[in-house]
């Protein structure tokens, strides 16, 4: 059994497909986990299902399965979670708002086209709400200063089409703050790079059109350096491969234009290798237990590798290629309303001067 | 959610592991409940607060509860007294019992660093703490991260914090952590001058901005809804603003990105000797070898500073400044001659450094590391005007370059298309950035 050297074809067996009705079957089990909730799993991460929930159903609409899931009481379910006393979502109806909680759910409200049913300036003055004096974002309002949640508020903004609501230049400035020596990113400034941090402050540095103040070849190779014998990528030096690395990793070496730095064939089969073929989803690495989260980002991994028979994923806003061309061509619409309007070209339809929300 | 193998499974066949499983579910959704409920009544009672701990104890990572318990501290912390210090020290107490079952819990640490914001914790018992945490797990960025939060408020010299890094990494080589905060160390020995910013300016500042603060609050009572004046009622002003103050501290301690001038050379004179013992020790591990890419930046920087010098000093005799004309030249030779000998300082450096490598390779000729470190080298002096001192010629170097990126496209396969890139010249960033823009 291949567990640290390069995954062979052999060793692949029944696993050298991507199962996709296992996981379809695997993520389905989860699509209304707030009435399910007896199984440990599920209960003791309230404290993300609404991320769980994004992740579940990305990877679904991946595959080509969203069908599976009831989309209807996913929304229902959603905006359940929605507080207007400040205009942030929770990550259960009866978790307090947060940052990521709000990102995950305007994630899913743009995969499934409803958007407008999220109070767009509420949800705005939140997030523009949680901004520090030197840029960076905190999680809550009790105060976790994180480059995470500077991604979470850069994108959530975007997403809503908002971003000019944000001190973007001082986001920018807190986010370069945090670079290093290797070229990579920590979570505040002075702390150790990490594939995860690396993919927030890339990807806020690429919403913020900034990806300029990366060291783009450095942490390219910083990067490519993250893959081990197995074909994995691991999150920082000598530590062990994981399938969300492959996430974290590969959007980064993708946005900078870099992901034939590493070997993106051994990469497939790490993450194939990682597949639960009894009982579907993946895993962390090899043979552990699968997780929604491994999931979705392991098929997001192969996405990005242009894996057949998966939808194509965008690698900075972490949903498919689709929704966010949807997304824009919305905002596009939005803002030629506004001009219109602007220059008294007649009254649209229903038209106020107020911002939609598409 | 990481590392828990498929045989899990298997053992979950055991009926006593299985009631064991089954009965963790329902204890966690009651227990979550049952806080959530109180707080939701308002009762931040005793019991309440007990049946919280419980619950965090197993699940720190239900961030509300956090929440809960720090709207039950608030009006205690601003209060004062023993009262205040009796909190602190439970909740310093519970967080610690918490980090000893999960000690990578984000909502945990978050916690602990609230509550010592609050002013009221011995910061050397908290030095301690993160000292054990690191000795547990020498990786734990989490740990990493308050070590430089109490290390800011303490005020500790990077001095000392230097030292506690050599003694990490003479212990072992492979402390990534440990070479990251000694790339964070350095500047602020020898170059920088960042300040570090005290508890008491700290706090000094923080009721600074309560009074302007209160007076905006008080604009905002007159038209706000019941909610936010229950609120900044409950709020206890100046804890709250000192905490969020000290928190933000965090915030204060820049990353290499703000590196503006390398490090002395004789400082680096000895990084290259303590990467060179690791080299020794352990030539697989990569922190070190990522260390050394950073040392050979600082050393390449020494070289455009020179250059840029020179420049800005032709750019001022060709704008006609009105200088005597002497003095002028002069000034010009000046600039000529630092950098030819930065030229010729730099170039004996990256030349003993290539024959230290090759001492490794005459040992093991398929070395990717040692092998890569002498392809940058080459192509540093080869592109930077540092091979005609040493009577070596440009041109022929750079096919060694090339050879050596090729050669390590057949030992490397995985990073096969870095190499083609490096070797079509396209990487060679990676040589010369200090980590800035």
């Amino acid at each position: 059994m291949a567990t640290s050297g390069a995954v062979t074809p052999a060793d692949l067996g029944p696993r050298s497909k991507l199962l996709v009705d296992k996981h379809a079957a695997y993520i389905a089990s989860f699509s209304t986990v707030w009435e399910a909730a007896d199984k440990l799993e599920h209960v003791a991460t309230e404290h993300f299902w609404m991320s769980g929930m994004y992740w579940g159903l990305t990877a679904m609409e991946l595959m080509g399965r969203l069908q599976d899931m009831d989309t209807d009481k996913v929304l229902d379910w959603v905006m359940s979670c929605y507080r207007p006393e400040d205009g942030g979502f929770g990550s259960s109806p009866r978790n307090d708002s947060h940052l990521l909680a709000t990102l995950s759910a305007l994630q899913i409200l743009a995969l499934l086209d409803a958007l407008h049913r999220a109070d767009a300036l509420a949800v705005t003055a939140y997030i523009a709400g949680l901004q520090q004096p030197d840029g960076a974002f905190a999680g809550d309002k009790w105060g976790e200063i994180d480059t995470r949640f500077s991604y979470a508020a850069l994108l959530g903004c975007s997403i809503l089409g908002t971003l000019d609501q944000l001190d973007v230049e001082a986001a920018v400035h807190f986010v370069t703050a945090c670079k290093n020596f290797d070229g990579g990113f920590g979570c505040t400034p002075g702390n150790e790079s990490h594939a995860g941090q690396v993919f927030t402050c890339i990807g806020a540095l690429s919403l913020a059109g900034r990806l300029d103040a990366a060291d783009q070849d450095l942490v390219g190779w910083w990067l490519c350096e993250r893959q081990t014998r197995s074909g994995g990528l691991n999150g920082r030096p000598e530590k062990l491969q994981d399938v969300c690395y492959s996430w974290w990793c590969l959007s980064c070496l993708s946005i900078l234009g870099r992901l034939h730095w590493i070997d993106q064939e051994a990469l497939s089969r790490f993450i194939l290798y990682c597949q639960d073929e009894e009982d579907g989803g993946i895993s962390d690495r090899p043979d552990d237990m699968a997780d929604v989260y491994h999931t979705f980002f392991g098929i997001a991994g192969l996405s990005l590798m242009g894996h057949a028979g998966l939808a194509a994923i965008d690698p900075t806003y972490a949903l498919p290629v689709k929704t966010v061309q949807r997304l824009q061509q919305q905002q596009q619409r939005q803002q030629q309303q506004q001009q219109q309007q602007q220059c008294g070209q007649g009254m649209q339809e229903g038209g106020s001067s107020a911002p939609s929300t598409g | 959610m990481h590392g828990r193998p498929r045989e899990y499974k298997n053992k979950l066949k055991d009926p006593k592991a299985a009631e064991a499983y089954a009965k963790k579910a329902p204890a966690i959704k009651q227990g979550t409940t049952l806080v959530l409920e109180c707080r939701r009544q308002h009762r931040y009672d005793q019991a309440a607060l007990i049946a919280s701990e419980k619950m965090l104890k197993v699940v720190p990572e239900i961030y509300t509860i956090w929440n809960y318990r720090r709207e039950a501290l608030q009006p205690i912390f601003a209060a004062g007294g023993e009262a205040a210090a009796a909190a602190c020290a439970a909740e310093l107490a519970l967080t610690q019992a918490c980090l000893q079952e999960n000690p990578k819990s984000y909502s945990t640490w978050h916690h602990r660093k609230w509550v010592v914001a609050q002013g009221l914790a011995d910061l050397s018992k908290e030095l301690k703490l993160v000292g054990s945490a690191l000795a547990l797990d020498g990786r734990n960025f989490h740990a990493w991260n308050y070590r430089q939060f109490v290390v800011k408020l303490m005020g500790v010299h990077a001095e000392e914090e230097l030292s506690y890094t050599s003694s990490l990494i003479a212990a072992d080589f492979s402390n990534y952590s440990a070479w990251h905060y000694r790339t964070m160390l350095l500047p602020r020995l020898y170059n920088e001058d960042i300040a570090t910013v005290s508890f008491d300016e700290l706090m000094a500042s923080a009721s600074e901005q309560k009074q302007q603060q209160q007076q905006q609050q008080q604009q905002q009572q007159q038209a706000s809804s019941t909610t936010a004046a229950h609120d900044s009622a409950a709020a206890g002003d100046s804890s709250k603003q000192a905490a969020a103050a000290a928190l933000r501290a965090t915030g204060c301690f820049t990353g290499t990105a703000s590196q503006s001038r390398p490090i002395p050379l004789h400082v680096l004179e000895q990084e290259y000797d303590m990467v060179h013992q690791a080299f020794a020790t352990d030539s697989a591990d990569q922190s070190p070898w990522i260390y050394y890419r950073w040392l050979l930046g600082n050393s390449l920087a020494h070289l455009s500073q020179a250059e840029q010098r020179q420049q800005q000093q032709q750019q001022q005799q060709q704008g006609g400044q009105q200088q005597q004309q002497q003095g002028g030249q002069q000034q010009q030779q000046g600039g000529e001659q630092q950098l030819e000998e930065a030229r010729v300082v730099l170039g004996e450096v990256l030349a003993c450094e290539v024959s230290r490598f090759a001492e490794h390779l005459a040992v093991d000729p398929d070395a990717k590391w040692p092998l890569l470190m002498t392809a940058r080298l080459k192509e540093a002096q080869a592109r930077l005007g540092l091979a005609e001192g040493l009577g070596l010629d440009p041109a022929d170097l750079q096919q060694q370059v090339q050879q050596l990126y090729v050669r390590l496209q057949q030992l490397d396969p995985l990073r096969a298309g870095y190499y083609a890139d490096a070797a079509a010249g396209k990487a060679f960033v990676v040589v010369q950035a200090l980590g800035t823009v």
